[in-house]
């Protein structure tokens, strides 16, 4: 007979144990994969990404594994430092908009009142317009150039932990026992971090993690549009624009392509996977 | 005057939408050092309000009036850092349930050193050394062990002694007990009110017992107050509200309690519903359920004074006679 008590076992283990959920561990592989090429890819990357390395158009073959563009680059190098272009400014932005959405929301949430309505309306402006047009209007206005589209994503993406983090906090002040910390005279600031946002920050870790390649997407796509990075650095989503003005050479579109699909389902399976593990009335096992 | 809380004509009203619910409508209050003092009444009579007010822990939307003096100090004007200080340091409170008044994420250890480190500012070493003992006076088993234990490792009537743990961690001159073991089970209850007990002795602790449940108190206070709708109807000492009761409503109380020792088994509920306190009627609150109401409560609304024939304060223009089977049998 097995016994059906639960063990306790490390977090980790339990996040990630393989047998229960596959595509957490799909996912787990896909984000180590690509943090292992954007770390390394200088050392054994095959070519030169911004160089050209042989004929134009190229079909795919053993020596260039995604063929060559319209100016002889080789895909699959550009691709995999394409890594080094989305992800790190992606990271930055999930940071910066929890960090920013966090600190808001929180205050929002437990003060209430003037501060509360006037960080919600200026959420509520930002989030009433479409996202990637407002990312677009701002990127337009400040200038192509990832530097100004991270600055564009950021402002669009830090409403939604304000929210998140806002609607966490109301809920979490109401609970007993942050009146009773109250009674023992702790002050504001100290319930809100001891008290309050130990609870509140689950569902930030979760879509913090789920966001980062949806952030991807969205750096790849304002760059798709002429408004991210600039033309020879190896961006994915400049990379799709040229296989677009190539549309026979297929190969020129569907590598960058593929490394933006594998982003995103990976961390959206990690974000699951982390939700199952920190939301104890979700349990994922069955 | 050596009280140590004085409570002078205290108003609580919480707006509503348009109307206004007067939750306590006027009481006075003195507690003296070393005293117990239970207020007791059903709920929705303004018991807990009272005494929330006077820790200032009410909602923004409620009102308060009237005078809260704790040794010497004006609490109503004192300043929210003042409060702070007074909170958990002067006068130390416990909640009715202890399931949610624990931050389920940090062990318990960390939760009693917080409450000592914000008001004794002592190093954490002390500090955990010192809730170790706290635990020892709460009779927590095994107290060294416990202290890294998570609120969900524990019991009911074990939290509720980490919660009295963290209310004495300062040595408050005032220990207010809002329904402390309505929560739990009678055979825990009683161990808590044990605890409550023994603090009072070793420490010549102040306790404001509320509650409604009548054995709690005759168990454990020197004196009670009845309320019932905002206002307090009768106090005194608690052998006289027990056996010598004349309010009506008093009566009434005693009278709900299941009693085995007398061969009678049906209750006596009090009938009717108390009134709406949004609204404000001239006479007697109670006199709607009333049996004894005469004329006179319909338009006049009695005041607290001393009776002369059994000690007790009571307001009621129509009191009962005490009744001698009830200090007989009890």
């Amino acid at each position: 007979m097995t016994s059906h008590v639960d063990q306790p076992q490390s977090f980790l283990i339990r996040a990630f144990s393989v047998g229960r959920r596959p595509q957490v561990a799909f996912g787990l592989v896909i984000a180590l994969f690509w943090l292992i090429v954007l770390t390394t890819v200088s050392i054994w990357a095959p070519y030169d990404p911004l160089e050209a390395v042989g004929t134009r158009l190229i079909a795919p073959s053993m020596t260039h594994l995604l063929g060559t563009d319209a100016l002889g680059r080789d895909v699959f190098t550009r691709v995999l430092y394409g890594a080094r272009e989305s992800m790190p400014i992606a990271a930055a932005v999930i940071v910066c908009a929890t960090v920013i959405g966090t600190l808001l929301g929180a205050v929002a949430g437990y003060a209430g009142g003037w501060v509360d309505a006037i960080v919600m309306r200026i959420t509520d402006v930002v989030m009433a317009f479409p996202a990637i047009l407002l990312a677009m209007a701002i990127s337009a206005a400040l200038g192509p150039g990832l530097r100004n589209g991270f600055i564009a994503i950021l402002i669009v993406w830090w409403p939604i932990y304000a929210r998140l983090v806002r609607g966490q906090v109301l809920s979490i002040k109401q609970r007993e026992h942050v009146e009773a910390a109250i009674s023992i005279g702790a002050t504001r600031r100290r319930i809100l971090q001891k008290h309050v946002m130990p609870m509140a920050i689950t569902p930030v870790l979760v879509n913090a993690t789920m966001d980062f390649g949806q952030v991807v997407l969205f750096l790849s796509s304002l760059s798709f549009l002429g408004l991210g990075a600039l033309p020879p650095s190896p961006e994915w989503g400049s990379m799709i624009t040229e296989g677009a003005k190539n549309f026979y050479q297929w190969w020129i579109a569907v590598g960058p392509g593929l490394a933006i699909l594998t982003v995103v389902l990976g961390f959206n399976f990690l974000g699951d996977g982390l939700r199952d593990v920190l939301d104890p009335r979700s349990k994922g096992d069955k | 005057m050596n009280s140590l809380l004085s409570i002078k004509d205290l108003h609580v009203s919480f707006g509503l939408g348009l109307e206004t619910v007067d939750a306590v409508r006027g009481i006075n209050l003195e507690i003296a050092r070393g005293e117990i003092v239970g207020i007791v009444g059903e709920s929705g009579s303004g018991k807990s309000a009272s005494m929330l007010s006077v820790m200032r822990l009410l909602a923004t939307t409620a009102t308060t009036r009237g005078t809260v003096h704790f040794a010497g100090k004006e609490l109503f004007s004192a300043s929210s850092k003042e409060m702070r200080g007074i909170r958990g340091g002067k006068i130390g409170m416990i909640f009715q349930d202890p399931m949610t008044s624990l931050n389920p994420s940090f062990r318990i250890g960390s939760q009693i050193a917080e409450a000592i480190i914000r008001h004794q500012h002592v190093s954490t070493k002390i500090a955990v050394s010192k809730a170790t003992d706290l635990l020892e006076v709460v009779s927590i088993p095994r107290p060294s062990e416990s202290m890294s234990l998570f609120p969900h490792e524990m019991s009911g009537g074990m939290k509720q002694r980490v919660m009295i743990a963290m209310a004495i961690a300062n040595d408050p001159e005032l220990l207010i007990a809002d329904e402390p073991t309505t929560a739990l089970d009678v055979t825990i209850q009683a161990q808590i009110l044990e605890v409550l007990k023994g603090l009072r002795e070793t420490r010549n602790l102040s306790i404001v017992i509320i509650t409604h449940d009548l054995g709690v108190v005759a168990g454990l206070a020197d004196s009670v107050n009845v309320m019932y709708a905002g206002e307090i109807v009768e106090s005194g000492d608690v052998e006289g509200v027990f056996y010598k009761a004349t309010h009506p409503y008093s009566r009434g109380l005693l009278s709900c309690v299941p009693r085995l020792d007398i061969r009678e088994s049906a209750l006596h509920p009090i009938g009717g519903d108390p009134p709406k306190l949004s609204e404000k009627t001239p006479g007697c609150s109670f006199q709607p359920r009333c049996k004894n109401a005469i004329d006179l409560c319909e338009t006049t609304s009695p005041t607290l004074r001393s009776s002369t024939v059994t000690g007790l304060k009571v307001s009621c223009h129509n009191p009962m006679e005490p009744s001698p089977q009830m200090s007989e049998s009890i």
